[in-house]
């Protein structure tokens, strides 16, 4: 596999830290988690659950984001857990962690003191605001990274409260980045000989993003105002419209117009001077006698999948808006086979999204699924670390492991 | 030379609008040499605008309406719009254009000679579009046998949907984002407004092709890689996957609460059109919200004892905190909670996010001058590395900017061959006249 000789001590939780490590251990790399003993990562908390039962071991949030890592326990409050993370840190070549800047250094574990141990390790911190700057400490999830870093404030509908994305867009996006940089930091030890310490702050992976954020802070800086939530469909033949039996994106205005009109079948609009030039393709009267007089009654006689073929027929870009059903039912996604049976000793066979992208000589592979809770103590501890089965046995009730 | 971690590896691009021009920002941002391929004798609508022709009227009447694709510098599209258009300078800094006609032999052979030299080739059309320009795989390693290629479809270079032509909105319908998200009271008709899938294309094209990289060098060889906007996107919709998986359960939209959390949402401050998002983790910072708020009775009120009373009663409790938050400006309520380890948010717009004190203090956004459109901020590479200082370097290229260094310096083309293609529609730095 593609990053099989890379060594990665885990000691993250949630989901930007895990889809992260998840990005390595999916394309080959060895990586360690290292959970708290009481209860493990707080995403086994989360759902979604079989039948909605909790159960720590059975969170459908927690299977996904940690295939192919061993799972480890140790309280890393408990002052003796110290050396042992640090006999970890000299086994490997990067850590990554996502805990509140504060932390690691107040358990004596700052990059300099894991540096010592590993001259050539590589620390990926991945945080809500950075390591540094005056909101270093404070808290923040996936809709406040948004709120204050990405493009919120000009998204959802004029006259009422911004809308987020759904689910945990920019904490995915901020796993996916730093994994990203973990690379870039190999690279460059390589180059150097030594590691360092990356500083991945998920409010700027929020303002980094190429949604609408980094455009529109262009314009505005030219114009000196920003963008406006308005409604969806500001041209001619562009707008998210209502199918037979759901809805379709379709972005057929502009430049794609012509293709449009040839797709209704209604060619005297070509010479119509309310949508033939450019100018009146703009004009908010227009743009409804098009969008709800014409177009969108021709929508609502397709079913969401056949206007979808139509509009690609005449090369429009569009598609339509699926729910998990749909997806999960599409013969197109399930012919390519992005679907992943998973076997795991607790939660039994599931269907997981599976790979990200297709590398043709290293492909995607599940080695094994996520751990149970300190379901590789022994393996690490014993066989790699060279503790003795007493010493392991011991460790529950100093509250270590 | 940089001394950045990805300097000496070399991408030639073939990228379109969005996900493509995203991953080599990030390769540009950290080293990577960038060579963007462009035609003078096509303009597709989008990546430099919409047309290579805009007229005043028009740019006049993108001001009224504020549709912000026509935005141009000082609403004036100038000669050569092209180099003008806020998407581009503003997603593709970092790499260098030069100007080739694929659709001739000539033009594929000099792109075969680029493609010896370099070690990615990357490109995210419609597979069709690279079948008509005889560009394949195949095609490539027998240009260099070892190459990273990787190909960024909607949907695939095989199955049903290959050749549909989709953007990053699109493909955030039909992955299941768009029916997640949005007001619960309001018709899905009035979504469809975010690009979600893009930037987290962008981002694993770049993982993507660092492993393949990484192991070219330990093995001496290269690979394809096919990564789609839309499959990549899947892992991130994996709650409410698993939970149909699970469940059988559809998930459809929350809006702005949460499924552990409550109070979770935004909310009305001080002023125009000025919001503060809050999210209350716990029973604790519950009670540390209502001291804040001055609110003994909220704090014993058995509506909101715990997470789940709150989960139940979630409209009263907004409506209670909106009461508050009104008479406050969004940073006086981030600060005041945060303080007290409560998390919130102010809604930043396009430019106070430009002005934050932690941004400023971090020194994320970078300024960088351009010919044609000014200095203006842009925002830093995506982390910072404690060893290897990395600041933006160029601003996006004017069409064909560098194609003297390309053609003679790379390939070794001489002036008089130069001059011979400058004739026959290769080299520029001006659309064809007859392009729309």
């Amino acid at each position: 596999m593609a990053l099989e000789d890379i060594n990665v001590l885990d000691l993250t939780h949630g989901i930007a830290g895990p889809y992260c490590t998840k990005m390595l251990a999916d394309y080959g790399a060895n990586v360690i988690k290292l959970e708290r003993p009481d209860g493990g990562d707080f995403s086994r908390k989360l759902g979604p659950f079989p039948d909605d039962v909790p159960d720590i071991e059975k969170s459908g949030l927690f299977l996904l984001l940690n295939t192919n890592k061993r799972g480890i326990t140790l309280n890393l409050k408990n002052s003796a857990a110290r050396n042992m993370v640090l006999e970890l840190v000299k086994e490997v070549d990067v850590v990554v962690e996502n805990f509140s800047p504060s932390f690691l250094p107040s358990i004596d574990l700052s990059y300099q003191e894991l540096a010592n141990a590993n001259p050539k390790l590589i620390l990926v911190s991945i945080s809500n605001f950075g390591q540094t700057g005056p909101y270093r400490d404070y808290k923040a999830d996936d809709m406040i990274a948004y709120a204050m870093g990405g493009a919120m404030h000009s998204k959802g509908l004029p006259g009422r409260e911004p809308m987020k994305y759904g689910t945990h867009v920019i904490l995915y996006q901020s796993g996916i980045v730093g994994a990203l940089a973990t690379m870039t930091a190999l690279f460059a030890r390589e180059k150097n000989g030594y590691g360092e310490h990356v500083d991945l702050s998920i409010f700027e992976t929020a303002a980094h993003s190429r949604d609408a954020r980094s455009p529109d802070v262009i314009a505005a800086q030219f114009i000196n105002a920003v963008k406006p939530r308005r409604t969806p469909g500001s041209t001619v033949g562009t707008g998210t419209f209502p199918c037979r039996d759901g809805y379709i994106v379709f972005s057929g205005g502009g430049a794609r117009l012509p293709q449009t009109i040839a797709m209704i079948g209604q060619p005297e609009m070509l010479t119509d001077p309310r949508f033939s030039t450019r100018s009146a393709q703009l004009d908010p009267e227009n743009i409804i006698a098009f969008n709800h007089g014409i177009l969108m009654p021709w929508f609502m006689q397709h079913t969401m999948r056949d206007a979808w073929a139509k509009a690609q027929e005449h090369h429009i870009i569009s598609g339509p808006i699926f729910n998990s059903h749909d997806l999960l039912s599409d013969g197109h996604f399930r012919g390519r086979g992005v679907w992943e049976n998973i076997e795991h000793p607790a939660a039994g066979t599931l269907e997981y999204p599976g790979r990200p992208f297709i590398m043709e000589k290293t492909p995607w592979q599940i080695r094994r699924p996520a751990p149970l809770l300190g379901q590789h103590n022994h393996e690490i501890y014993c066989d790699m670390l060279g503790y003795s089965l007493a010493d392991v046995a011991n460790m529950p009730s100093q509250s270590m492991i | 030379m940089s001394n950045l971690p990805l300097d000496g590896i070399r991408i030639v691009e073939l990228t379109q609008i969005a996900a493509g021009p995203y991953a080599t920002q990030y390769l540009g941002d950290w080293g990577a040499e960038v060579i963007r391929l462009e035609n003078l004798q096509t303009m597709q609508p989008g990546t430099r605008g919409q047309y290579a022709k805009v007229s005043q009227d028009l740019v006049d009447q993108a001001r009224a309406t504020l549709a912000q694709g026509f935005i141009f510098p000082n609403w004036e599209a100038g000669p050569r719009p092209w180099n003008r258009f806020t998407q581009f300078t503003a997603t593709a800094r970092s790499r260098l254009s030069m100007t080739v006609n694929l659709r001739t032999p000539e033009g594929l052979d000099i792109l075969g000679k680029l493609l010896e030299t370099a070690d990615v080739f990357i490109e995210n059309n419609v597979p069709e579009t690279l079948a008509k320009l005889g560009i394949s795989y195949e095609w490539v390693t027998q240009n260099n046998p070892n190459i990273v290629m990787i190909r960024m479809p909607a949907f695939g270079l095989t199955g049903p949907y290959s050749n549909y032509r989709c953007l990053g909105l699109h493909v955030d319908g039909t992955v299941g984002h768009h029916h997640i998200k949005g007001y619960p009271d309001v018709d899905p008709s009035m979504r469809g407004d975010t690009v979600a899938a893009d930037a987290a294309a962008g981002g694993s094209a770049a993982f993507a092709i660092l492993s393949a990289i990484w192991y070219r060098n330990r093995t001496g060889k290269g690979q394809m890689i096919e990564l789609c906007l839309s499959e990549n996107f899947i892992p991130v919709m994996a709650e409410p996957i698993m939970d149909y998986n699970m469940n059988q359960r559809i998930r459809g939209t929350i809006g702005n609460r949460d499924y552990y959390m409550a109070p979770h949402g935004v909310y009305p401050c001080n002023g125009q059109d000025n919001w503060v998002a809050i999210a209350v983790g716990s029973d604790k910072e519950w009670q540390t919200f209502c001291k804040i708020m001055d609110n003994a009775d909220l704090a014993e009120d058995e509506r909101f004892r715990d997470t789940i009373s709150r989960l139940k009663n979630q409209d009263e409790l907004d409506e209670i905190i909106k009461l508050w938050t009104v008479h406050f400006t969004p940073n006086q309520v981030f600060i005041m909670l945060q303080t007290e380890g409560v998390a919130a948010g102010p809604l930043l717009d396009d430019l106070e996010i430009l002005k934050d004190k932690h941004m400023v203090e971090r020194g994320f956004y970078q300024e960088l001058p351009h010919e044609e459109v000014g200095t203006l901020k842009y925002h830093g590479p995506g982390w910072s590395m404690s060893k290897t200082p990395n600041k933006l370097r160029i601003a996006a290229p004017l069409l064909g900017e560098h194609n003297e260094y390309v053609y003679k310096e790379i390939l070794g083309f001489t002036d008089e061959e130069y001059k011979r293609l400058e004739d026959e529609g290769h080299i520029g730095m001006d659309m064809m006249p007859n392009v729309p």
